[in-house]
Formats: structure tokens, sequence, C-alpha cells
């Protein structure tokens, strides 16, 4: 079961708060940018990954993401098609941006899924265009949750601090 | 969508159904040194399809673990190959409207496999040079593990017909 969250501006200028309805998604990148970065490092910190999404039916992709395997990237290839799936990690799914513009919609999702790769643990493919099909508004959502070590693996470790005794060494 | 395999055998090479819904992946034969012996495929399939005089097309790819689930639809989809790797599933889908594939057969490596690829391929644009049917390689990525099969998806119909050329 994902629990939904649906993000709203908040009283203070650039914030937000997850405790919204869709209708009171902003479309405010700015405010998505904070919330994203808000979630991307509690996560991170926690090991855990979160993972962008652009569509018209956030409710509808997020039910439909509890179950089975959970698409990663896919990959047109002549007649062929790549897909890679994880096995349904997530647990929770927060409403970040909403908008009429399909464009801005996915330009946000790109420009949202930049931030968490900086950021964190972001599993979307570095090349992922985001594509948004049917009628406005369109969403653009993170889902985060446990995935795979080797998702974790794949991240730089964060350096170490060094310890008083190697700094002791040093001087 | 039907799924094939293929057997050689001395004077040729004879082809298998596959259920898809069997649930397990059809076992593929290791094909013979000769290059020449699996030409013989393409020579069947593609005779075959000259003699229906209907407009066709066939692709030829490499892939690596047949899935349990080939042949089945998603979407539009047509599953082909699934690997899990690391917590990762990796599955390869035929796009368009495909009618049969068949696995020719597994090659000992990837460098082998491109090149008897490469000579399936101009074998078929010859057989089918000025004809309704056309040859081409079905992708070019997606080989994921140790396995390398040969498969060729099949279509006919006016889907596939040629364009006409400028």
């Amino acid at each position: 079961m994902i629990q939904v969250h649906w993000w709203k501006p908040g009283r203070q200028e650039g914030s937000a708060s997850p405790f919204g309805r869709p209708e009171t998604v902003s479309d405010q990148l700015d405010v998505a940018e904070r919330a994203m970065r808000s979630l991307t490092t509690w996560n991170s910190l926690n090991d855990l990954a979160v993972y962008v999404t652009v569509g018209v039916d956030p409710e509808h992709a997020i039910e439909d993401a509890g179950d089975g395997l959970h698409a990663l990237a896919r990959h047109s290839d002549g007649d062929l098609v790549h897909v890679t799936y994880v096995a349904n990690p997530w647990r929770h799914a927060h409403v970040l941006f909403r908008t009429i513009d399909r464009v801005a919609a996915m330009g946000a999702a790109r420009y949202l899924a930049a931030v968490g790769h900086e950021v964190g643990h972001c599993v979307n493919d570095d090349a992922e265009r985001f594509e948004a099909e049917g009628q406005p508004p369109y969403f653009v959502w993170v889902l985060t949750g446990e995935l795979p070590e080797k998702v974790v693996d794949a991240v730089p470790a964060p350096a170490k601090a060094p310890s008083l005794l190697s700094l002791a060494a040093e001087e | 969508m039907r799924v094939f395999t293929w057997k050689m055998e001395k004077e040729g090479a004879r082809r298998n159904v596959v259920r898809p819904a069997d649930g397990e992946a059809p076992s593929i034969e290791c094909l013979p040194d000769q290059p020449s012996n699996i030409e013989w495929v393409l020579t069947a399939m593609i005779n075959r399809l000259l003699d229906d005089e209907l407009d066709s097309a066939v692709s030829i790819g490499l892939g690596g673990c047949v899935s349990p689930h080939v042949g089945i639809h998603r979407d539009d989809l047509v599953e082909l190959f699934r690997m899990e790797r690391d917590g990762r599933i990796y599955v390869t889908y035929a796009q368009g409207q495909w009618q049969q594939v068949h696995f020719i057969g597994r090659m000992p490596t990837l460098d082998v496999a491109k090149g008897v690829r490469a000579r399936l391929v101009a074998h078929g644009q010859a057989l089918s040079e000025g004809r309704n049917c056309s040859v081409r390689v079905a992708g070019e990525e997606g080989l994921i593990g140790d396995e390398v099969v040969i498969f060729a998806l099949v279509g006919s119909g006016p889907l596939f017909a040629q364009e006409p050329a400028a």
C-alpha cells in the first residue's frame, strides 16, 4: 500500500506541505524543487530511493506502482524495446507539481529528476525524457521507498570525516 | 505471437512450435560450426514467405536468456527475453505487428553471433532481392548475461508492404 501525499504551497514563501489535495498542488517549480530537495535528502540519508514520474492520473498510476514490477527505464532499439524493471519497492508517493501545460510538466519532471540525481538516490535514467500522455492537468510525482541494495551501491558513498587519530598523525 | 525453435539436421533444419503459455523458456539448440547450415533456416523461412506472395518482413536480432513468458503480449509489445540480475529484471520486447518469432540457435560468443547475424541478413537480402520481402537487423542492444541467441521476427500482410523505391 503506497501512501499518497499531495503537496501544496506552504504559508511561508517557497515552502510546501504534504497535506494538500489534488487541486491544491501548485505549478510553482521553485516550491516543487524545495520539496524535492527535502524529500530526496531525507530518503537518501535513510538509504531510500526516489523516482520521478509525470502523467495525468497520479492516483491510478500510484496504485499500479504498488503491484508487480515497476519500470525503471525503457529504451527503443529498432524493432525491439528494452525495459528494466524492479519489483515494487515503493512506500510513499509525493505529488509535487500540477500544470495544464504538457511541455512544462515534462520539463518539470526532468528538472526534478536532475535535482534528485544531484542530491541523492534518484533512480531515474539520466536520459529519461518523461513523456506525458493524455489530457491536462499534468502532474509530476515522486515515489519513495526501498530499492535493492545495488541501487544504493551505484551512488558514490559519502566521504567519511577524518578521525581525530588520523589528524594527529598528519601533524 | 507464434513461437518456433529450430533443430539442425544433416540435410536441413526442422521447425518446432513452442506454446507461449507453457511458462517455461524453450530450449534453444547450439548452432553447428558450419555457418552455411544456419542459412538453411533462413532460406526455409524466406522461401515460405515468398511462396505466400504477401508483403512480408524478417527482422534478425540477438538476445540473451529467452523468457519463460516468450510470445506473451503486454500492451503493444511481445516478450522475447528476460533476465534477473542484482534485483533488477531486464526484459526485451518485440514492437510492431510481428506474427512469429523464430529462435534460430545459440551462439558461443557475442562476436561470433554478430558475424553470423550479418551473414544471415546478407543471405536473406540476397534471397529476397526484388521480391516483396524485406530483411533487416532487429536492434543493436539489449544483450545481458552469458547467453547469445539468434532470432528472427517474421510478419506478413499489408502492414509489411514495401516502401516504393525513391
